[in-house]
C-alpha cells in the first residue's frame, strides 16, 4: 500500500513508523526542516519538505497512485484541504486531524462529500473519551469493550494484599468457576506474558481479565476488587481535553472541578459547561488543592500543556491522598516509567490519536482493535467468514497458535464463550484475539492465508 | 446632555402622539358624539407644540443622540405623552381635578391600567377609545414605533433606551427593521385577539378596545366590572390567551414567524420559568379556592389562571373580585406583582430574566464561600453575563425596593391604609393596575388624595421605563457636580 502522511508531528510520526514496519510505502510531507530531518534519520520512509496542500508537490510523489492520505498537521484547515485535494486525485481513503470542535461535531462540514474526509480525528476528544471509559470503572487501569459491548476486558493492578497474589491461575479459575472469565495476559516489569495455567500472579502485576460485561462486577469481586463509585473529580488545567471530559462527566451527573490559571480561559469554560466548578488558580498551589478537597477527590487528573507540571502535580495529589491520579504526558517515551513512580494512569493524547487512526485503517479486516500498554500488545475482534477455511471446524488446540497469541473469547449467537482447547470456531463467530506486539503481523498473515 | 437636540426629537415624537389622537376622533365622528372637537383640539395642540419644538431647534436635528441623550429623550417623551394625553380628558370634563386626568393618562400610556374613572360605561366612545389607544401605543413603545416609521441616525440609541429587560435584544441587523417587525407582530397579535373576542361574543367596539388593552397587557376596560362584566367563559379564555401571549418575549414570535424555529420556545429558559411560575401559582391558588371559596371545578380553575396571568403579565383585568379571596391567595398575587413576565414582552415590572440573573448571582455568591477562587458562570440565553449587567441588575433590584419604600412612606404620610400603601405601590411600580383593599379590582383609585395620585403616577413612569432612563435624566439635576461636568447647555 502507498500512503501519504501530511505532518510529521507526534501523530504522523507514530503512524508512519507503524505503517512502514508493516511493510507499506510511506511518504511523509513536512513543512519544518528539523522535523523532516528527524524522520529521515529514524524511519524507513520518504520525507518531503513542503506544504501538504500543494498539488504540484503531491503530484511529484505520484499522489494518484496512493491508496491513503493522512493529514495530521497542527492546522485543521490545511488538513481538510489536503483531503479535498486527495479526493481530486482519486485517493481511496483519507483521514484528517480536526481539533476545532466547531468543525468536527454535528457539522455539515464533517459529512460534506466535497471535503472527501473518511475519518475526522480529534485527539483531544479521543483522549477525553478514553479517560471517561476509565472513570466508569475506576479500579481498572484500562478498559476495553468488544462485541458491541457484550465482552469486556479490564486491566487491573494487583496489590500485595490481594487474595489472589502468589496463586497459580488454574487454582484461581477453579475457585471462581461460577463465572466464565480468562486472565488473558499479565503485564510484569514492562513485559507482556500470555500466561498458562501454572503461571503465578505476583504482587505488582497488572492482569488483563476478559469476561462478559454483565458479569464483570461479580468477577472482580471474586478476585478481590471492589467497584468504587466515583463522585468527585478534580482536573488541573483547562485544556480542550478537560473541556470535553467535563462535558462527558457532567452528563453522568458527576461533580467536576477544574483549576485553570488563565482567567479568560476560565470564563470560557464557565460559560460552556453547565455544572462544573471552574476555579481560577495555580494547580500546583498546595493550599488551593487542599482547600478544594483534593483528599476527597476520587479522581485527580492533570491536563495542562506542561508535561512536567502534570507529573509533579499528580504526584503531589497522590501524596495529599487523592484516590486515583491520571496524568497527561505528551512525551510518550516517559509513559511506562511514570506508572512505576506511582501515577495510576498516564496517557498521551497524540499516541491515542495515532492508535485511533491505525484502528480505522485496519478496520476492513477487523471489527475492532485495541492497543494495550503503549502498543506492546493488541486485541483484535474478527468475524469468522467462510473463506477462512483453515480456522473453521477445528479444535483450537489443533490450530497451533504461537505462544503470545490467544483466542480469549468467542461471541456466538449472542452467547459469550470463554474458549478452551476443545472449542471449535464456526462461520459467523466473532472472535477476540489477544496478541503481543511481535506477533501482530502473524495475525494478519493467518487471516490472509485463508483467502 | 444636549437638551436642545433632545427637545427637537421630542417634537417629532409629539407629532406621532398627536396623530394617534385621530383614532378617537374618528371613533367620535362614527358614533356622532359631540365630543369630537375635544380630540381635534388636543391633536392640534400636541402637533403644534411638536412643530414648534422642531422649528425652534431645527439646526440640532441632524446630530446624533448619545445614550444619555436618548435616556433623557425617552423620559421626556413619555412624560409629555402623559401630559398631553390628558388634554382630551380635561377638555371633555371627564375629571374634576387635573391630577386625576394626569393619573389616568399616565396609567394609560404606561399600560399600567390603574383607573380613577368610577363609571366607565357612562363615558362617550371617543374617550374610551382614547384610553385604549394610549395603552396600545405604550404597549410596544412609542420610540420603537417612531423608529419603525421614521428610521434615522439615532435609531439604535432610541431602541436601546426603550428596550425592556436586562439586556437589549435585536432581531435584525438594523434597529429600525427590528422595530418594524416587532410592531408587525404586535399588529398581528392584536388582530388575532380581536377576531377571537368577536367570535367569543363581544361587540365590535368592545372587541377593538379589549384587543388593544390585552395585547398591550394594559388592562383598561370599557366596562366598570372589567372582563367580569361579560360573565362569559369564552371571553375570559380569550383574555387569558391574549395576556399569556403578551407576556412572552416577542423575539420568540419572530423566530417562529420569520425563521420557522419553534424550538426556540423550548430553548428559552425565561419562557420555561414563566410557564412554571404560572402553573405553580395557579395550582396553589386553585387548590386554596376550591377549599375556601365555593367555585365549581372549572370556574375556579379559570378564575385562578385568569388572576395569575392578569398580575404576572401586569395587565390588570379582573374576572372576579380577587380582593374577596382568602389571605393566602391575595398574598400570592402580591408576590406575583414583583415577578413580571418575560423581557422583550409588552409587560412592565421586574421581568423574569432579571430574577434568573439574581438567582444565579445568589447561587454563585453562596458557592464562592466554599470555593473562593471559583469563576463566575452566570449566563443568560447561553451567553456569558458581563459583570456590568449583573451589577446593573442587582442595583436595579435595590433601587426598585428603595423606590417602593419611599413611595410607601409618602403614601403613609397621606394617611393611607397599610394594605393600600403596599399593594398600590407594588401594583403601580410593577405596572399591574388594580391593587387590594380600597384600590382593589372592583374599586378605583378615584378616592386617593391628589398627592397620592402624583406619587403613583411617578411610580408608573419609573416602572414602565425600567427606572434607569428616568434616573439618568433626573439625578444629574440634583447633583451639582455631575450637573457641571455632564450638562452642556451651551451650543
Amino acid at each position: 500500500m502507498r500512503a501519504i502522511i501530511i505532518g510529521a508531528g507526534k501523530i504522523g510520526y507514530n503512524i508512519a513508523e507503524t505503517l512502514s514496519l508493516e511493510g507499506h510505502d510511506v511518504f511523509i510531507v513536512e513543512r519544518d526542516e528539523e522535523r523532516k530531518k528527524i524522520v529521515d534519520e529514524n524511519l524507513d520512509v520518504q520525507a518531503i519538505l513542503g506544504n501538504g496542500a500543494d498539488s504540484k508537490l503531491l503530484e511529484s510523489i505520484e499522489i494518484e497512485k496512493a491508496d491513503l492520505l493522512i493529514a495530521v498537521t497542527e492546522n485543521d484547515e490545511l488538513n481538510m484541504l489536503s483531503c479535498m485535494l486527495a479526493g481530486q486525485y482519486g485517493v481511496n481513503k483519507t483521514v484528517a486531524r480536526v481539533r476545532n470542535p466547531d468543525y468536527d461535531k454535528d457539522n455539515k462540514l464533517a459529512t460534506n462529500p466535497a471535503l472527501n474526509i473518511d475519518l475526522m480525528i480529534n485527539p483531544e476528544r479521543v483522549a477525553a473519551n478514553e479517560i471517561a471509559k476509565i472513570i466508569a470503572i475506576p479500579e481498572a487501569v484500562d478498559v476495553n469493550y468488544f462485541a458491541k459491548g457484550k465482552i469486556m476486558m479490564l486491566e487491573l493492578q494487583i496489590e500485595a494484599d490481594n487474595p489472589i497474589v502468589n496463586k497459580i491461575l488454574r487454582d484461581i479459575q477453579i475457585m471462581h468457576n461460577d463465572y466464565h472469565f480468562l486472565v488473558a495476559a499479565i503485564s510484569r516489569k514492562e513485559e507482556i506474558i500470555i500466561p498458562r495455567g501454572d503461571d503465578m500472579i505476583l504482587a505488582g502485576d497488572r492482569i488483563f481479565i476478559i469476561g462478559r460485561t454483565d458479569q464483570m462486577r461479580s468477577i472482580e469481586k471474586g478476585l478481590g476488587f471492589t467497584r468504587k463509585k466515583v463522585n468527585s473529580i478534580m482536573i488541573v488545567g483547562g485544556s480542550r481535553v478537560a473541556f470535553y471530559l467535563a462535558q462527558l462527566l457532567e452528563k453522568k451527573g458527576l461533580e467536576v472541578k477544574i483549576i485553570e490559571k488563565d482567567y479568560k480561559h476560565c470564563r470560557v469554560l464557565a460559560t460552556d459547561l453547565d455544572e462544573a466548578i471552574i476555579l481560577n488558580g495555580d494547580g500546583s498551589d498546595i493550599d488551593l488543592l487542599q482547600d478544594e478537597g483534593v483528599a476527597n477527590a476520587d479522581l485527580f487528573i492533570t491536563l495542562t500543556e506542561d508535561d512536567k507540571l502534570n507529573v509533579l502535580v499528580a504526584l503531589m495529589a497522590k501524596r495529599l491522598n487523592a484516590k486515583k491520579t491520571i496524568a497527561q504526558v505528551r512525551r510518550s517515551d516517559y509513559l511506562p516509567l511514570l506508572e512505576a513512580v506511582g501515577i495510576d494512569v498516564t496517557f498521551s493524547p497524540r499516541l491515542l490519536a495515532a492508535e485511533a487512526v491505525l484502528k480505522f485503517l485496519r478496520s476492513q479486516d477487523f471489527l475492532s482493535i485495541s492497543v494495550l500498554e503503549q502498543g506492546s500488545a493488541e486485541v483484535y475482534e474478527i468475524l469468522i467468514q467462510e473463506r477462512m477455511k483453515r480456522l473453521i471446524n477445528k479444535k483450537l488446540r489443533d490450530l497451533k497458535f504461537p505462544r503470545g497469541m490467544l483466542i480469549v473469547a468467542i461471541l456466538r449467537d449472542n452467547d459469550v464463550i470463554i474458549p478452551s482447547g476443545e472449542d471449535e470456531l464456526l462461520v459467523g463467530d466473532r472472535i477476540i484475539i489477544f496478541t503481543v506486539a511481535e506477533l501482530i503481523h502473524r495475525v494478519e498473515h493467518i487471516l490472509r492465508l485463508e483467502v | 446632555m444636549q437638551i436642545k437636540l433632545v427637545l427637537s426629537n421630542v417634537g417629532k415624537l409629539l407629532i406621532l402622539i398627536g396623530a394617534s389622537m385621530l383614532i378617537p376622533l374618528i371613533t367620535a365622528i362614527i358614533y356622532s358624539e359631540n365630543c369630537w372637537w375635544v380630540f381635534a383640539v388636543s391633536a392640534a395642540i400636541t402637533i403644534g407644540l411638536g412643530i414648534l419644538l422642531i422649528k425652534l431647534f431645527a439646526k440640532y436635528a441632524h446630530q446624533k443622540l448619545s445614550i444619555q441623550d436618548s435616556y433623557l429623550l425617552v423620559t421626556l417623551t413619555w412624560f409629555f405623552a402623559a401630559l398631553l394625553g390628558m388634554l382630551p380628558y380635561l377638555l371633555a370634563g371627564t375629571f374634576n381635578e387635573i391630577t386625576a386626568a394626569f393619573f389616568e393618562s399616565m396609567s394609560g400610556i404606561t399600560t399600567v391600567g390603574a383607573s380613577v374613572l368610577d363609571n366607565v360605561e357612562a363615558q362617550p366612545h371617543g374617550i374610551l377609545m382614547w384610553r385604549s389607544t394610549t395603552q396600545w401605543l405604550g404597549g410596544m413603545g412609542i420610540l420603537v414605533l417612531f423608529i419603525a416609521v421614521l428610521p434615522g441616525t439615532s435609531a439604535l440609541q432610541m431602541y436601546k433606551a426603550e428596550s425592556m429587560g436586562p439586556v437589549m435584544g435585536k432581531l435584525l441587523p438594523k434597529a429600525s427593521d427590528t422595530a418594524r417587525s416587532l410592531w408587525l407582530i404586535y399588529l398581528l397579535n392584536t388582530m388575532l385577539i380581536f377576531a377571537l373576542y368577536v367570535l367569543a361574543g363581544m361587540n365590535v367596539f368592545d372587541a377593538i378596545n379589549h384587543s388593544f388593552t390585552t395585547v398591550a397587557t394594559g388592562g383598561f376596560s370599557t366596562r366598570n366590572a372589567s372582563i367580569a362584566a361579560y360573565q362569559n367563559a369564552a371571553i375570559e379564555w380569550v383574555a387569558i390567551l391574549g395576556m399569556f401571549m403578551g407576556g412572552i418575549n416577542y423575539s420568540l414570535y419572530f423566530y417562529v414567524l420569520h425563521n420557522r424555529r419553534v424550538d426556540e420556545f423550548k430553548k428559552s429558559l425565561e419562557f420555561k420559568v414563566y410557564l412554571g411560575v404560572i402553573v405553580l401559582f395557579t395550582m396553589i391558588i386553585y387548590s386554596k379556592l376550591l377549599i375556601a371559596q365555593d367555585y365549581s371545578v372549572f370556574t375556579g380553575l379559570r378564575h385562578s389562571i385568569f388572576q395569575v396571568l392578569t398580575i404576572i403579565t401586569t395587565t390588570g383585568y379582573a374576572s372576579c373580585d380577587f380582593d374577596q379571596w382568602s389571605l393566602l391567595a391575595r398574598y400570592l398575587l402580591l408576590i406575583l406583582m414583583m415577578v413580571g413576565a418575560c423581557s422583550g414582552s409588552t409587560t412592565c415590572g421586574m421581568k423574569i430574566d432579571r430574577h434568573i440573573i439574581l438567582f444565579q448571582k445568589m447561587r454563585y455568591e453562596v458557592e464562592k464561600f466554599f470555593h473562593p477562587r471559583m469563576v463566575s458562570h452566570l449566563r443568560l440565553k447561553g451567553e456569558p453575563l458581563d459583570n456590568t449587567i449583573v451589577l446593573r441588575t442587582t442595583t436595579f433590584f435595590n433601587t426598585y425596593i428603595l423606590i417602593a419604600a419611599i413611595s410607601i412612606y409618602l403614601l403613609a404620610c397621606m394617611d393611607i391604609g397599610l394594605m393600600e400603601c403596599v399593594s398600590g405601590t407594588l401594583s403601580c411600580l410593577g405596572g399591574v393596575g388594580p391593587a387590594m383593599g380600597q384600590w382593589g379590582p372592583s374599586e378605583t383609585y378615584s378616592m386617593a388624595p391628589a398627592g397620592a395620585k402624583l406619587v403613583l403616577s411617578a411610580l408608573m413612569l419609573l416602572g414602565r421605563l425600567e427606572i434607569y432612563p428616568v434616573l439618568v435624566s433626573c439625578l444629574p439635576l440634583l447633583y451639582k457636580r455631575v450637573h457641571q461636568e455632564k450638562l452642556h447647555f451651551e451650543d
